[in-house]
């Protein structure tokens, strides 16, 4: 077991390391030149030259990404435009000319609204999904099955930006039911911090769900008719309780695969969940940043979203291994 | 046989075929449709004609300024026919889609069935590969890399031409896309490796490019065509979101996703606008999500009680 | 499997398309240019609005009193960014200028009655005295200004801000000081000769006392007055230069006091115990805080400000304008209509841009003057409330300016005359490009409506859109092959001192004068003007100039800009400021309720 969270622990590393390479690498063939943005459109060649040395962009790509990497685990110390020192403790993401701020500060600020998009909204894919393709399988064959299958397949053509601008339009724009959509601090307001995510939660498990639905129906269909729970039905176990100890059981490990990756999707930002209603998380700071050209928080989202999947995909396969005695670790 | 057989009993797969169908023709057929309409997708007609436009853009007539003549209404703004700019956008989208699933069968392809034959240390740097790209974010990628290939590849002097616009966006959803259908047909290749009729092609001194081709490739259609079916409605969706964030085909192609994204500008004052591309979309993604549902069940009888 | 048969997974999808149809009847805009009336609101962005010079005694404290204005409460403030820059010799921009006032003062100000400006003595008691034909001009300081610590704010201090324009770092703010206290033609010239204030002090500003300030120019300088209203003229102390820190902490002379800056969260404003309300012509005191909020989406701000819910009531935005999506409705509805903020955006004005190195054929620019399709351009871009059509180089708002239409053309373009021009043209033009920020989709709108015009013409244009980051770059410097572009552009105070001398001298390099004008007479008569110390004959001189120059049709006017913002109910006091070209934070109050 030690053994081999050891060894995906050092693949996670390793394929952290190759995004972070491919990201880094890719801004630097971007056509923009922070230099000379940060340096504003009134400086003369030499004004950005000077701003591109104190910056550390005029060293060689391959050096700058050892620095990067440094700085992630030692922390360092980066050169602000006029020359004056910054200290960027380690993790160090780097430091955004644009934002004025450490980019491990940026996304730590914003992070808050991105988890509880992220948390509510599996919330409702998890219970949504799997209540559906739970009853669907057990169900199978009525009307009931049909009508699920059907809401859940809607749900998985529909488009987020659509159905998000229809919704708000019907429940805050026409009716007022809900309240404008947005983040609210937990802290500041529990009652105003879901009013604002409803919304966002409901279109985002919603679209979200039918994968689990279809999944969960399927895995449950195939585990019904695995010889355990026949066995244990056969037992004197009733039908409800076989079905809950050994069915959802044995059906739950690709499930708990697909929640991983979901998850890991999530946490790293819902890009355009957070664009259609305008909350600032993760997602808006990482388009946000493309658009503006600032390179230290585009490779730091980048590297936060593949972190993310990585770990609660290796999380995931944890748990399955827990959860199924017949997976081995291998 | 039992194969078309069950599809063909199947009566949702049936008309969502229909359904697919009659968005192909329509698609094929939009120049024709638009010259019997008598309206082509680029014209401003709301701004060349007094009257159909408010100063602001918004259509004069209510719901989009749909009438006789403009059977969908205008577009708010430009003043473009939406019913033509919905039949050009089905092209845009069509092409995008066909083609990108198109590369991304073929590569998949190729590497789950070279990588599930050889094993061994090709085995260990496709699985790094296909974490690397699990775990990137494409949507991110995409919006950085169009201002990039508009730069080093275009001349200032000239527009950047259509066919480059998508052959950028086929080529990165093929580069992301092959890897469920390569993991997939990876471990199918792997069990099957092992069969006797493998070992029997091997043992007679069958080529390895024999035993690929002729005796392992017939043998994995089933999740190939799965795969597609699937694929096809995601980079539908795909395009229309990169569109939806400005970063997909250029105007003036039409593009549904870029009059989404027109349409939540507009969304208070002419709902309407909206509504004509996102239920489209909507019917057209349910139509080939239906389609590719019934092609699985027809392909893997298990699920099929 | 059970199939669902097509009927009843249709139901769903029918169910879903069906509730959206239900809501998406929408109204129609009505008839409206159909018959030519009842046409939305024009902002009034053409009238005359420009500065005058106030006496010594309109330079007096307290500020005229908003009418009705109450005191005390929490001013919200929501804007979607964060200011990039708080220190005030890198604030270089009107909204951040106007709102900056809330803790800053400079030596001069704008104040504003009834929407009127007049330039008067902010921390000095006049508008600055000048002697020896414009090279000497002494400021004196008022008593009672003190910062935010109490204690009192010296000439020393006016200085050392000042010097700190020369520094590296401070390249982002105008360059006016570093060139005129030097005699420099750029600011890179000037900072050799003097490189800020760790290399001592600086000889051209003399502060004999306490309370006086002398500036000694090599050259006449006849603007002073306005460059000491902008906000690098704000005094720093020494003791509190915190370097870049000052950047989002800057120490308070105004009415308020920065009490917490949460970089891109939020700004908390509070009283500052040290300012009197009688050494202050411009500024108000009436809320106890401002807080300001970074990140909201603004559409889903507007909602909240336009329909009172939430913290809605209580808000106003100083950087946001209406977004389109709330603007018809917010036109029709005249309660929101009463919570819109509307007015000219100070002296700004719209064009289309020409590189006359390019397109040298002025026969050619007088044909793109002619299809300029202005009329639809303005309707892509969200219609009359952006502004009225201009006819003239400069915005209404400078002082001395006329109103002339060289080449009058009907909005929606004359194509016949186009062509006209076209076939005059000495050689054959059937391509230009068309470059722009491609920032927003009317952005890319606007570039089709082009198309259009130019394509009526028989030009193919080619649109390039660009990073908005790298535009300026790749418009102004190195071999920049792009023929038109749009810009939005001020000049840096109300008089037509930095317009032509500043961008249409041939030998300006390629970011001063990007469109590459080059008319050797032009250059002739600024040379000359150059010389005249007085004020207001050189302005005369300028203005009589400037139609010399358009003349030739460097650029095509196109809109003296408004601006559209919104405030919620309880805020009072909210008016664009006519320089600055956004709500004046400054005179903002809360209305109990």
């Amino acid at each position: 077991m030690t053994g081999y969270v050891v060894r995906r622990a050092l693949q996670a590393v390793a394929v952290l390391l190759a995004i972070t390479a491919t990201a880094f690498g890719l801004f630097f063939a971007a056509p923009s030149d922070p230099a000379l943005i940060a340096c504003g459109p009134k400086c003369d060649t030499g004004q950005v030259e000077a701003v591109r040395h104190s910056m550390g962009l005029d060293r060689p790509v391959a050096a700058q990404f050892g620095d990067y990497l440094g700085g992630l685990v030692a922390g360092r110390t980066i050169t602000d435009v006029d020359g004056s020192p910054i200290d960027c403790p380690a993790p160090c993401l780097g430091y955004s000319y644009a934002l004025h701020q450490p980019v491990l500060d940026a996304i730590a600020d914003r992070f808050p609204a991105t988890l509880s998009l992220a948390a509510g909204a599996l919330v409702v894919i998890v219970v949504l999904g799997v209540g559906v393709g739970f009853t669907a399988a057990l169900r199978r064959g009525t009307r009931t099955d049909r009508l699920l299958s059907g809401f859940t397949l809607v749900g998985a053509s529909v488009q987020i930006y659509f159905l998000g601008y229809a919704l708000q339009y019907l429940l805050v724009y026409a009716t007022g039911a809900l309240p404008v959509p947005g983040y609210t601090p937990f802290g500041s307001s529990p009652g105003a911090w879901a009013a604002g995510l409803a919304l966002p939660w409901l279109v985002l498990g919603f679209v979200n769900a039918a994968v689990f639905a279809r999944l969960s129906r399927v895995q449950m269909l195939e585990s019904m008719h695995e010889g355990y729970v026949r066995t244990a039905r056969a037992r004197g176990l009733s039908t409800l309780r076989a079905h809950l100890k050994y069915t959802a059981r044995g059906a739950g490990a690709p499930l708990v695969q697909l929640l991983g990756l979901e998850a890991g999707a999530l946490f790293g930002g819902a890009f355009i969940t957070e664009t259609v209603f305008g909350i600032d998380g993760i997602g808006k700071l990482a388009v946000d940043s493309v658009v503006q050209n600032d390179l230290p928080t585009v490779v730091g989202t980048v590297l936060l979203a593949a972190f993310f999947v990585v770990v609660f995909v290796a999380l995931a396969d944890l748990l399955v291994a827990r959860l199924d005695p017949r997976v081995r670790l291998v | 046989m039992s194969t078309i057989r069950a599809l063909r009993a199947d009566r949702t797969g049936m008309a969502a075929l229909c359904a697919v169908l009659l968005f192909v023709v329509l698609a094929l057929a939009a120049p024709l449709i638009t010259a019997l309409y008598g309206k082509n997708a680029t014209e401003h007609y709301g701004q060349n004609a007094p009257g159909l436009l408010s100063p602001e853009g918004l259509p004069v007539l209510p719901n989009g300024g749909i009438s006789g003549e403009f059977w969908f209404g205008l577009e708010p703004g430009l003043g473009r026919d939406v019913f033509a700019q919905l039949l050009y956008g089905m092209r845009t989208s069509l092409v995008v889609a066909v083609a990108a699933t198109a590369v991304i069968a073929l590569l998949g392809t190729v590497l789950g069935l070279v990588v599930g034959y050889l094993g061994g240390l090709a085995e260990r740097a496709f699985t790094f590969v296909c974490n690397v790209l699990l775990a990137f974010p494409t949507l991110l990628l995409l919006l950085a890399l169009s201002p990039v290939v508009k730069t080093r590849f275009v001349d200032p002097g000239e527009n950047e031409p259509v066919w480059m616009q998508f052959t950028v966006l086929i080529l990165v959803f093929a580069a992301f896309g092959w890897v469920p259908l390569a993991m997939v047909l990876r471990t199918t290749v792997k069990s099957l490796r092992e069969r006797e009729f493998i070992e029997a092609a091997r043992a007679s001194g069958a080529s390895r490019w024999h035993i690929l081709v002729r005796e392992l490739l017939p043998n994995i259609w089933a999740p190939i065509l799965v795969n597609v079916t699937l694929t096809l409605p995601g980079i539908v969706t795909a395009e229309a979101a990169l569109s939806y964030l400005g970063v997909g085909i250029d105007e003036p192609v039409p593009d549904w996703g870029r009059m989404i994204s027109r349409g939540a500008e507009v969304f208070y004052d002419d709902p309407t606008y909206m509504v004509f591309p996102g239920v489209t979309i909507l019917v057209f993604v349910l139509a080939f999500n239906l389609l590719g549902d019934a092609v699985r069940d027809a392909l893997d009888p298990r699920t099929a009680h | 499997m059970p199939r669902f048969s097509p009927r009843t997974a249709a139901v769903p999808a029918l169910a879903t398309a069906a509730a959206l149809l239900l809501c998406s009847c929408s109204a129609g805009a009505g008839k409206g240019d159909g018959d030519g009336k009842a046409n939305p609101t024009e902002v009034r962005s053409g009238q005359r609005l420009t500065a005058t010079l106030g006496t010594a005694k309109d330079s007096r404290g307290p500020a005229p009193a908003v009418a009705g204005a109450q005191s005390g409460g929490t001013v919200k403030v929501a804007n979607l960014n964060d200011y990039s820059h708080l220190d005030p010799q890198k604030i270089y921009a009107g909204e951040g200028y106007s709102t900056s006032l809330l803790w800053g003062r400079q030596l001069t100000q704008y104040q504003v009655v009834d929407g009127k400006p007049v330039l008067v003595g902010d921390l000095a008691t006049d508008t600055g005295r000048s002697s020896d034909g414009g090279r000497t001009w002494t400021y004196t300081l008022k008593d009672g200004i003190a910062w935010e610590d109490g204690q009192p704010i010296t000439s020393e201090h006016v200085k050392y801000g000042i010097e700190r324009t020369f520094a590296p770092g401070f390249e982002l703010g105008p360059s006016y000081w570093p060139e005129w206290l030097t005699g420099s033609e750029d600011r890179s010239a000037a900072v050799k000769k003097y490189a800020g204030p760790k290399g001592g002090g600086l000889d051209a500003i003399e502060t004999p006392d306490a309370k006086t300030v002398v500036f000694h120019f090599p050259e006449p300088q006849s603007d002073v007055p306005y460059m000491a209203a902008q906000s690098s003229s704000s005094p720093v102390r020494p003791d509190k230069d915190t370097g870049t820190a000052y950047d989002t902490h800057p120490f308070a002379t105004g009415p308020y006091r920065i009490a917490e800056h949460k970089q891109n969260q939020g700004l908390a404003l509070e009283r500052n115990p040290h300012w009197k309300a009688e050494t202050d012509p411009i500024r108000h005191q009436y809320a106890d805080r401002f807080e300001f909020t970074f990140g909201k989406k603004i559409l889903n701000t507007a909602q909240e400000v336009l329909n009172g819910r939430g913290a809605g009531p209580d808000t106003v935005t100083t950087k946001s304008e209406v977004p389109p999506e709330l603007y018809a409705q917010a036109e029709r509805d005249p309660k929101k209509k009463a919570l819109l903020v509307a007015g000219s955006r100070g002296a700004y004005t719209n064009d289309l841009y020409i590189k006359n190195s390019r397109v040298a054929d002025p026969e050619v620019r007088k044909a793109i003057h002619y299809l300029f399709p202005r009329e639809q351009a303005r309707q892509v871009l969200g219609g009359p409330r952006l502004g009225e059509f201009a006819t003239t180089l400069s915005s209404p708002a400078v002082v001395g300016w006329k109103k002339y239409d060289l080449y009058p053309v009907k909005p929606s373009g004359d194509i016949e005359k186009a062509k006209e021009h076209l076939a005059k043209a000495k050689t054959k033009v059937d391509t230009l490009t068309y470059a722009y920020e491609a920032d927003a989709p009317e952005k890319d709108r606007l570039a089709q409506v082009l198309v259009d015009a130019f394509g009526k013409a028989g030009i193919k244009l080619v649109v390039k859109p660009l990073d908005k980051a790298a535009f300026t770059n790749e418009v102004f410097r190195g071999p920049a092959p792009y023929d038109l572009w749009m810009s939005t552009n001020s000049v840096d105070w109300p008089t037509p001192a930095t317009l032509l001398p500043d961008g249409y001298d041939s030998r300006l390099d390629a970011l001063s004068n990007g469109i590459r004008y080059s008319n050797p007479k032009v250059d002739k008569e600024l040379d000359r003007i150059r010389t005249i110390g007085d004020a207001q004959q050189k302005a005369a001189a300028l203005i009589d100039l400037e139609q010399v120059v358009m003349a030739d049709v460097p650029v095509v006017p196109f809109l003296y800009t408004a601006v559209t913002q919104f405030r919620g109910q309880n805020i009072g006091g909210a008016a664009i400021h006519p320089i600055y070209g956004s709500v004046a934070a400054a005179d903002l109050y809360l209305k109990k309720s």
